[in-house]
């Protein structure tokens, strides 16, 4: 249980609740070396809450989280510390430090890591920005990005310092048709990278373009996970509706959205 | 008498519990509302999730901040108190300055100092580590914001009040 190399996380009926109300019931799934996760849902279903949980945020009430076969329920802050150092975090706000620069966000915790030099920080920062397709913005505070370059910023920041397991939390609400489709293509670029991805939207469409496994969530349960051609085959009315303008646009052989 | 009563008010009660009051409402607010935000944005989750310690780096640096500036800023406070102290009794009461300063240092003891110097660096401990719990503990977005600088300054001040009477009680007891 948990010691599989390949899984590098696994959720064992994990409940949490707050002020009596629960949040997440019973929740189990595993996410393989490579894969992408994409967890799907409504507003308020519990979504963000998993990857709290997943971080170590968040204490569950009861139920085990396997990550690298570490029960990490059980560790405490100083111990959670080299494990959330393989992992990378997109917030949904972005959550970038708003008293610094792009240039010493992307840079912070690499600086924290103290595994480079000051120079080669400087690299990696513009080779994050040029990933993510943001030139001259080095020396601009977050207020002065607009919503797609924020999330950008984050991005990099993410991957700065080459994370095997990154997490997405709504990484394209709130951002124009054109900045969501090129955080896709990043996503991907990343995906394709060999990183572990935990996505969290509502977006079916976006969902469909870097997930390999799907869970979906109503209510703090998750009542189907599988690939998606099995999650189109279902006959749960949730299901269906959530799904209801995919089930017309893709072919679920190759995942393509078709254009009508 | 005039200028033994001035510095001992001063250097012993006047200065550190002014200055602590000051710098609750100042500092702690600042405290509490920076971190606080830094809470309500997810910088804090941030800092956490990509394996850095918070306290370590929000908590920490304020602290030895509050630790190291009280006192300097409570000596500019004691000095300013009796320059304005020897300016009323030279002007209001026509006393000479120097017979003023002479009673001022030579009326003050080492216990006086001491009380007057220690009180700043435990006043600053509990201003900046109650500020900081305050900005870290804030929820409910901005009137839970509004409502943690509250909480942060009304306590701190009041731990000043408090602090200053037991620590004036228990030094003048023991010495």
């Amino acid at each position: 249980m948990g010691n599989n190399v390949e899984e590098i996380i696994r959720f064992e009926n994990v409940s949490i609740g707050f002020n009596g109300r629960e949040i997440l019931k019973d929740i189990s799934f595993s996410v393989k070396k490579g894969d992408t996760l994409v967890i799907l849902g409504p507003s308020g279903a519990g979504k963000s809450s998993i990857l709290k949980v997943m971080l170590g945020l968040w204490k569950p009430d009861k139920g085990k989280i396997y990550i690298y076969g570490k029960d990490i329920v059980k560790l405490n802050e100083s111990e959670l510390l080299p494990l959330r150092r393989k992992m990378g975090i997109v917030f949904q706000g972005n959550a970038l430090f708003d008293s610094l620069t792009v240039e010493e966000n992307i840079g912070y915790f690499l600086k924290e890591r103290n595994s480079s030099t000051e120079k080669q920080i400087l690299e990696r920062v513009k080779e994050c920005l040029s990933f993510v397709n943001l030139d001259n913005v080095e020396s601009l505070y977050p207020s002065e990005l607009s919503g797609g370059m924020k999330k950008r910023v984050a991005i990099a920041r993410a991957v700065a310092f080459k994370p095997e397991i990154i997490f997405y939390d709504e990484p394209t609400t709130g951002i124009d048709p054109i900045n969501s489709r090129a955080i896709i293509e990043l996503m991907q670029k990343i995906k394709n990278d060999g990183a572990t991805s935990i996505v969290v939207t509502h977006y079916v469409h976006d969902a469909v373009q870097v997930g390999n496994n799907f869970a979906v969530i109503d209510s703090g349960v998750i009542i189907h996970k599988g690939i998606l051609e099995e999650i189109l085959k279902s006959d749960n009315k949730f299901i269906m509706d959530f799904f209801a303008e995919l089930n017309n646009k893709v072919n679920p052989v190759n995942k393509n959205i078709c254009i009508n | 008498m005039v200028g033994r009563t001035v510095s001992l008010g001063m250097i012993r009660e006047l200065g550190p519990v002014i200055t602590g009051i000051l710098l609750a409402a100042r500092t702690g607010s600042k405290n509490t509302s920076e971190i606080g935000s830094m809470v309500l944005s997810e910088q804090v989750d941030a800092l956490r999730a990509f394996g850095t310690n918070p306290i370590e780096k929000l908590v920490l640096p304020r602290t030895v901040a509050s630790l190291i500036m009280f006192l300097p800023l409570t000596l500019i406070a004691d000095f300013t108190g009796i320059v304005g102290g020897m300016m009323v009794s030279s002007m209001s009461l026509s006393l000479d300055t120097s017979l003023f300063w002479k009673a001022a240092i030579y009326g003050l003891q080492m216990k006086d100092l001491f009380v007057g110097f220690t009180k700043p660096i435990v006043f600053g401990f509990f201003i900046a580590t109650v500020s900081c719990f305050y900005g870290m503990k804030t929820s409910c977005g901005t009137t839970g914001l509004g409502r943690a600088v509250i909480n942060s300054v009304v306590v701190s001040s009041m731990l000043v009040l408090i602090l200053d009477f037991i620590f004036t009680k228990v030094v003048w007891e023991i010495m």
